[in-house]
């Protein structure tokens, strides 16, 4: 995902961004998550992660595994700035893809290498999805309750973190390349991306010779601050107090003169005494609904945030003021459906980029109009089967069995989503009061 | 940094593709900190103005209230502001504005990260930025953007995790954070981003970007809401993720390994496990039934195998197999890792004060241009060099000490 995810955020700049797939091996992200659970007939366009992942690129197919179709490929890069990709060293030797061979092509191109380990190293050509990044960079370390074992994140943040500097990647290639005209290999390793995010425990270790251990919810310095129960279920509210003056504004919030005590009055005793101040402060929690918890506790200043679900994203107020969600048209195959920005940030006023590609979809464009090939070896290759518009291996759509998970208890259907989705991306026009 | 021989032979050492680009950097704690040390480490000269006499929070923010070591800055610091100067200057006076404004004039980028309306407060807004600069590309990070009903809201790492929407499915009974500072480490790196892109783009126009915390971790939540988006769907917490199937982390004989089977990856597991016969048995083969009887799952199948073996062995064995498992890594693995060493990952700096800094260096490498090791500076350290090529001799920046301006 850290691949797509960076040539996301590259069509989010307005690059023209051309994904290949082989119709061997499609994207089996096109797999899963399908509008309303039906994957329909032509299934493989309708995949709602693929959608997610995939907008304002352009899509086509090629089966690399014969010269003639990796020379058609090297053509392609002939033309092109940059050249994401993720193939194991076995294969990019094997069809003379490595970045040698590249250069010769297109000496000024940015050809950016993906992979879970890097490029180098004993453990070069080593596999790793969002799980194994977590795990290896360390960050799963610090992640779930103390005394517990560490857990793993449910939002693919290491393919996040990888994607984020695949993008950084590039840009500071595109500038180096503007100034001196060469062109710029890029290793990338998708496990060493989360490490960087915790270069202050490591600094802690190394020098200060502290250990970071998990806390869960809770902090070394800072009490209370945690995640509390509101009303109703599963409604949470997160807050931090971060020093003694925030400490007394709650208590003036909540009221209770349980929390008055002297010995609260100081960081230190309140770190001695936090599972007491933690079910004093739950008690107050709970009689409020989250969002009611935030606004009154902004109110005093202190920092707090509910604990939001996705119907309450998709229509917070302040992410629509935001512009955070736009609605993507795609009228063949889904109908329309949310986005959200991958990079929060507009640099053309309310432009956003189109839909997801069909498989395929840009063939024409692609192998036709941009490189040229004469309309007999589009239909040789078509008949050969190693472009087209259907995948040729026998995949299957992922479907959820809704009513099994329901009885199960593990999930919740909200079947007015399409009312929820309309609001998500009406932003009301607003202009930074610079 | 290795040269990468294998990659091509056009390295030029030291040649750090941003050491044209010069940026005043006004930020405090983390995510601004960040995108600066990234501009920094990639080769742009940062002067980070601190306001005297504590100068950056982060500075003094050891985790244990007890332990901040005197004249020591805390490792949140010492990690977040490599390779930058640091000048103190107080920009509540008109003539610390004034040097300011000097300062800004010749930059290309300027970073901060106050509380929306406070640039403009002290007369300092984009507006009156551009008069004395007009090219210049001005980042304003803020926890929740410049305008919304949320702009004036405070925020901490958990709050933001909260309302981005990372943190409802982690966890078991309660949510529960990720551990670190995720949102605001990401929201540095995609400020770096957007003033990278703003580079590519500059021209006679300066730019403004409108940066915010809550928006960088949302970016970062987005899997949990798909579901919800094409079909109202919504998974409980406390559950395995559902994308690939029977993700989980066990013990091994010596530690913790992450078992990834992958796509398809069952057949290779069932090989990995020496019981090929388990491609017949249901619990093992249907994603669903490992879900819901995940308990069962790992005890029927994986905890017994997994006692007698060392995780080392089960990861190179695994990915022999194309299975992406991986190890769970802890801060002191990190540092004994060998593919780490390989790769040249950690960087070693000498601090005058604290000693030997060991720190991440940088994910990505190139086989043309360089990233620069380095060491964050002390308050005020670079205060003699900056002031005098503004102009300002020594007597007159002891006058503006005195004065309280610096």
């Amino acid at each position: 995902m850290a691949g797509p995810l960076t040539t996301r955020i590259c069509a989010e700049l307005g690059a023209e961004v051309i994904k290949i797939e082989s119709l061997r091996r499609i994207d089996v992200m096109r797999c899963y998550c399908f509008p309303d659970n039906e994957p329909g007939e032509e299934w493989w366009n309708r995949g709602g992660y693929f959608h997610w992942l995939n907008w304002g690129k352009l899509g086509c197919t090629m089966n690399l595994d014969h010269p003639e179709r990796v020379a058609i490929f090297k053509e392609l890069i002939k033309m092109s700035d940059v050249l994401v990709e993720n193939f194991s060293p076995r294969v990019k030797r094997n069809w003379g893809l490595d970045y040698p061979e590249i250069m010769k092509i297109n000496p000024e191109i940015i050809m950016v290498s993906l992979s879970g380990f890097g490029q180098t190293g004993r453990h070069q050509g080593k596999r790793a999805y969002a799980p194994t990044m977590e795990a290896t960079s360390g960050f799963a370390s610090l992640n779930g309750e103390e005394g517990d074992p560490p857990v793993l994140s449910s939002a693919a943040v290491g393919d996040w973190a990888a994607g984020l500097f695949g993008v950084a990647a590039i840009l500071l290639s595109l500038h180096y390349r503007r100034k001196t005209g060469k062109g710029v290999c890029i290793d990338l390793a998708g496990r060493e991306a989360l490490t960087c995010f915790m270069g202050d425990a490591i600094l802690d270790y190394a020098v200060y010779h502290k250990s970071r251990e998990r806390l869960g919810n809770r902090h070394p310095s800072m009490v209370p601050h945690g995640v509390y129960a509101c009303k109703g279920e599963d409604n949470w509210i997160a807050l931090a107090v971060r020093n003694d003056e925030e400490w007394q504004r709650f208590c003036h919030l909540a009221d209770d003169p349980r929390l008055a005590r002297e010995e609260f009055s100081t960081i230190s005793g309140r770190l001695h005494n936090v599972e007491e101040i933690e079910g004093l402060v739950e008690e107050w929690s709970s009689k409020l609904d989250a969002l009611d918890a935030m606004k009154r506790l902004q109110t005093a200043g202190i920092p707090s945030g509910a604990v939001l679900t996705p119907k309450e994203i998709l229509s917070n107020p302040h992410f629509r003021q935001r512009g955070f969600f736009v609605k993507v048209e795609h009228p063949t195959v889904t109908g329309d459906h949310i986005i959200n920005r991958s990079l929060p940030i507009q640099f053309a006023k309310d432009w956003f980029p189109g839909p997801a590609p069909l498989l395929g979809e840009h063939n024409e464009y692609v192998f036709g109009r941009l490189l040229k090939l004469a309309p007999e070896k589009l239909e040789g290759l078509e008949e050969e089967k190693a472009i087209g518009t259907a995948p040729l291996i026998r995949l299957k759509p992922q479907v959820y069995p809704l009513d099994l998970m329901l009885r199960g208890s593990v999930c919740e259907i909200d079947r007015q989503y399409k009312g929820v989705l309309g609001l998500a991306a009406n932003k009301e026009g607003i202009s930074i009061d610079e | 940094m290795p040269s990468f021989d294998k990659l091509g032979k056009n390295k030029e050492e030291g040649m750090f593709p941003l050491s044209d680009i010069k940026v005043v950097e006004l930020s405090s704690f983390i995510a601004g900190p960040y995108c600066a040390k990234l501009l920094a480490d990639w080769g742009a000269h940062v002067i980070k103005v601190e306001e005297p006499p504590l100068g950056d929070e982060a500075r003094r923010s050891f985790l244990l209230a007890e332990e901040s070591v005197q004249d020591k800055d805390s490792s949140l610091f010492l990690y977040l502001n490599t390779n930058k100067k640091s000048i103190t200057l107080n920009l509540e006076c008109q003539r610390g504005k004034a040097i300011f404004l000097k300062l800004v004039q010749d930059a290309d980028i300027l970073l901060e990260s106050f509380p929306p309306g406070h640039m403009r407060s002290l007369g300092l807004s984009y507006k009156n930025l551009r008069e004395v600069n007009p090219k210049l590309i001005v980042a304003s990070i803020s926890n929740f953007g410049q305008y919304g009903p949320y702009r004036d809201y405070e925020a901490a790492e958990i709050s933001l995790q909260a309302l981005s929407g990372m943190l409802l499915r982690m966890g078991k009974a309660r949510p529960t954070k990720y551990g670190g500072y995720l949102v605001q480490h990401g929201a540095g790196l995609i400020a770096f981003i957007a003033i990278l892109t703003s580079l590519l783009n500059k021209g006679d126009e300066g730019q403004y970007l409108d940066l915010s915390l809550i928006e960088a971790g949302a970016t970062g939540g987005i899997l949990a809401l798909l579901p919800y988006v094409y079909m109202g769907l919504m998974m409980k917490r406390g559950l395995d993720r559902s994308l690939l199937g029977s993700v989980g982390i066990y013990p091994a004989s010596n530690g913790y390994v992450v078992f990834v089977p992958g796509y398809g990856g069952m057949e290779s597991l069932a090989l990995l496990l020496g019981r090929p016969e388990l491609m017949e048995d249901p619990l093992f083969v249907d994603p669903i039934a490992r879900q819901l009887r995940a308990e069962e799952f790992a005890q029927t199948f994986i905890l017994p195998w997994l006692k007698e073996h060392r995780k080392e062995e089960v990861f190179e064995q695994a990915q022999e197999l194309g299975m992406p498992f991986g190890l769970i890594q802890t801060v002191p693995d990190l540092l004994d890792d060998l593919q780490l060493q390989d790769r040249e990952f950690f960087l070693q700096v000498a601090h005058p004060v604290v000693g030997e800094l060991i720190y991440p260096s940088t994910p990505f490498k190139s086989n043309a241009f360089s990233y620069k090791p380095g060491r964050a500076p002390l308050l005020g350290e670079h205060n003699g060099e900056i002031y005098s090529s503004l102009g300002y001799g020594e007597e007159e920046v002891e006058e503006l000490q005195k004065a309280g301006v610096i």
